[in-house]
């Protein structure tokens, strides 16, 4: 089984990272997605079915807040699950964001290992289920 | 208007965090070792610099800016993306890197110094280009720090709106 992946993050190099991690991690990409924010994010979770989504929280035109908001109205969207990877500190906002569905957090600068295994987890466990 | 932020306890309380994180996220983030020196025995690099910072609001009101050389910030994106420099889209890679390197010290920096109960808003890294006016401007005041990194001087500068 392969996943569609959608990356969210305004630093496109930030994005490469992430997607070298994931091929490097060898988890089974279909099609990975890119978007700058979080209104192009949504644009592309309209239009084609994504397994995970990993997502900046400060970024221009849409923030990673808002667009969690959006998803967790949707009743479609709200299933997928989102991991926040973010310069973000405040325990308050994690803590909100999580009780809107966001399955884990990762704070830049992050280690490709981290990366590795919680996609892993989550994923697997979207298998499992 | 940025004002500096002048009570001395204080400044000194958040100098000393804006250094422990600026050099551990210089060194996990772009892979440089920066070593914080005595802007008394620095000197501009005589080259073209690119300087950014990051807006915070919330709790408090300021900005986290770094101003470094032009080549630095290629050197750091051939780093971060794991390429040669001769590889990586130079311009556009640094800018990037660069951006990014400041938001994240800027994050880290917060949540060292209030704790990570406040919220804070970031806007997005706003970056241009600077000349050694702009260097020894911001190195003459007492809200920057000075690091050597990879042989050069970066200077990395903290306001905080007085209330």
């Amino acid at each position: 089984m392969s996943y569609n992946i959608l990356i969210v993050d305004d630093s496109r190099t930030t994005r490469t990272v992430i997607s070298k991690t994931l091929n490097i991690a060898g988890i089974p990409i279909n099609r990975l997605h890119e978007a700058e924010n979080g209104k192009v994010a949504l644009k592309i979770l309209e239009d084609n079915w994504v397994d995970l989504v990993l997502a900046d929280i400060n970024m221009p035109e849409m923030d990673g807040v808002e667009m969690v908001n959006r998803m967790a109205r949707d009743g479609l969207l709200k299933t997928i699950p989102v991991v926040i990877v973010s310069t973000e500190g405040s325990q308050t906002r994690i803590e909100e964001m999580r009780a809107k569905g966001v399955k884990a957090y990762v704070r830049k600068p992050f280690t490709p290992e981290l990366i590795k295994s919680l996609v892993e987890d989550i994923l697997g466990e979207k298998n499992a289920r | 208007m940025w004002k500096i932020y002048w009570e001395k306890k204080m400044l000194d309380e958040h100098k000393t965090i804006l250094s422990e994180v600026s050099r551990d996220v210089l060194m996990r983030y772009v892979f440089m070792f920066g070593e914080e020196c005595e802007k008394e025995n620095i000197m501009p690099d005589n080259l073209d610099y690119l300087n950014v910072y990051v807006a915070f609001n919330g709790h408090c009101e300021g900005r986290v800016g770094i101003i470094a050389p032009a080549e630095l910030c290629i050197e750091m994106a051939a780093n971060v993306i794991g390429t040669d420099i001769e590889d990586c889209n130079c311009t556009d890679d640094a800018k990037d890197v660069f951006e990014e390197l400041t938001n994240v010290i800027c994050g880290q920096f917060l949540t060292g110094a209030y704790g990570d109960e406040p919220i804070f808003n970031l806007s997005p890294p706003s970056i241009s280009e600077a000349g050694e006016l702009n260097w020894v401007e911001i190195s003459e005041n007492d809200n920057s720090l000075a690091f050597m990194v990879e042989d050069t001087t970066v200077l990395i500068y903290l306001e905080i709106e007085r209330r």
